[in-house]
């Protein structure tokens, strides 16, 4: 069994393009098993559920917790705790730390460390730039607040021990290996062509960034040259 | 709270009366983005409670221009942010936060109060301005789960919001996709 740490970014774009049906798919074809902390769920379905807007889609997770598709396992406090103490302590901003991530977002961490799986699924683009390019992060705030901003290298250093090789992929990956596997085909079985399955992707792709996850009009491309 | 923080909301509070006076929405509006970086940095409930209730006013404020408020309400309104907006402003002065932040609460609520008496539907300016001010922050590198803490908002709001936004084409960033995919080809392997 694959397990997937999934952080709650990810599962409201695919709720909100009714694309969970993908994670039911990758579980019976590839034997993946999504995992998701008691704050995530929280997040995903029991906040959504109150919310009339987004009731379907908390409703749309909750099939998946339900069906088994994604089971809920706890964390460990305190090395979560370490891990956002550090993250939040690497940039500093007039002498001050400059606080960019959330307690649920790196307890993460330690819960794909007891899964045993290197992959968390976050589409979640600061705590994706924290993992795979700090550096490229520090520029994001510099231009934004329009001011130097440090980097602590002791802190960082710390952060990426403590992250080890915990790595993160994006709900637009999964659409990308489902069509890779074929298992996007029964969808559009009855109006089965090319054109209709390249739309097929290159819309879920659109769909899932304009709810939220970090693929930019540029990484579009880039997965339509990659996959066709 | 921060000296540099009361500084900061102190001028953006004289600035946001001056405006209000001389019925300037788009002055209080960019007084509303100028917090954002206080905001970002300072995380705490000052800021982002004052970034809200500006946006919130000058917003009223636009509508006004187009959509007559009824005459009364209106007037209400008007007195109600003149005297809060004097008040929060001499609050702050003299340290005295908890007197501020009641001036913020009925600022908020002469917002709501005049919203509700005109629209129909539930798209309130306060709910809105906690979105909108949210997804500034984000662009300024703060996750979207913990600005939904900071700003009492859900994260399903937040993330509607910043997906339809065009921060990552202006950030104009080279692609990883294909070391993305790669890893994820190796774990499904």
């Amino acid at each position: 069994m694959r397990h997937l740490v999934v952080d709650s970014s990810s599962l409201i774009s695919l709720s909100s393009n009714c694309l969970l049906w993908l994670l039911d798919k990758l579980r019976a074809d590839a034997d993946l098993q999504l995992v998701a902390t008691p704050e995530v769920r929280a997040e995903v379905v029991d906040k959504a559920l109150k919310i009339e807007r987004f009731r379907l889609g908390g409703v749309r997770v909750l099939k998946r917790f339900c069906n088994g598709t994604i089971v809920i396992d706890e964390t460990d406090p305190v090395k979560t705790n370490k891990i956002l103490r550090t993250a939040n302590s690497v940039y500093k901003v007039k002498g001050r730390s400059y606080k960019i991530v959330h307690k649920a977002e790196m307890g993460l961490v330690p819960l794909a460390e007891k899964k045993g799986t290197g992959l968390m699924l976050v589409d979640e683009r600061i705590v994706d730039k924290l993992i795979n390019n700090p550096l490229g992060l520090k520029k994001v705030f510099e231009r934004r607040l329009h001011m130097k901003v440090e980097i602590d290298k002791s802190k960082l250093k710390e952060l990426k021990s403590l992250i080890g090789d915990v790595n993160t992929v994006k709900s637009s990956d999964l659409v990308a290996i489902a069509y890779e596997k074929g298992l996007l085909k029964e969808y559009v079985r009855e109006c089965a062509s090319k054109k209709t399955m390249k739309d097929l992707v290159s819309g879920s792709l659109w769909g899932l960034k304009k709810s939220g996850c970090s693929i930019s009009t540029n990484d579009i491309k880039e997965y339509n040259k990659l996959l066709f | 709270m921060r000296s540099s923080v009361k500084k900061d909301i102190i001028n953006i509070l004289e600035g946001v009366n001056k405006a209000f006076t001389s019925y300037d929405p788009d002055e209080i509006m960019e007084l509303s983005n100028h917090i954002i970086h206080s905001a970002s940095i300072y995380q705490e409930e000052h800021t982002t409670k004052t970034a809200i209730v500006v946006y919130s006013i000058g917003k009223i404020m636009a509508r006004g221009k187009i959509k007559r408020y009824p005459q009364e309400a209106w007037n209400e309104f008007e007195t109600t942010v003149r005297d809060e907006l004097v008040k929060a402003v001499k609050s702050l002065k003299k340290d005295g936060v908890k007197d501020f932040t009641n001036s913020l609460l009925r600022l908020q609520q002469a917002v709501m109060k005049l919203d509700k008496s005109f629209m129909s539907y539930a798209d309130y300016v306060v709910d809105k301005a906690k979105i909108k001010k949210g997804a500034k922050v984000h662009e300024h590198g703060i996750s979207i789960k913990r600005i939904a803490d900071l700003f009492g908002v859900s994260e399903w709001e937040l993330r509607s919001y910043a997906g339809a936004t065009r921060m990552l084409e202006r950030e104009k960033e080279k692609s990883n996709v294909k070391k993305r995919l790669e890893r994820v080809r190796r774990f499904f392997k």
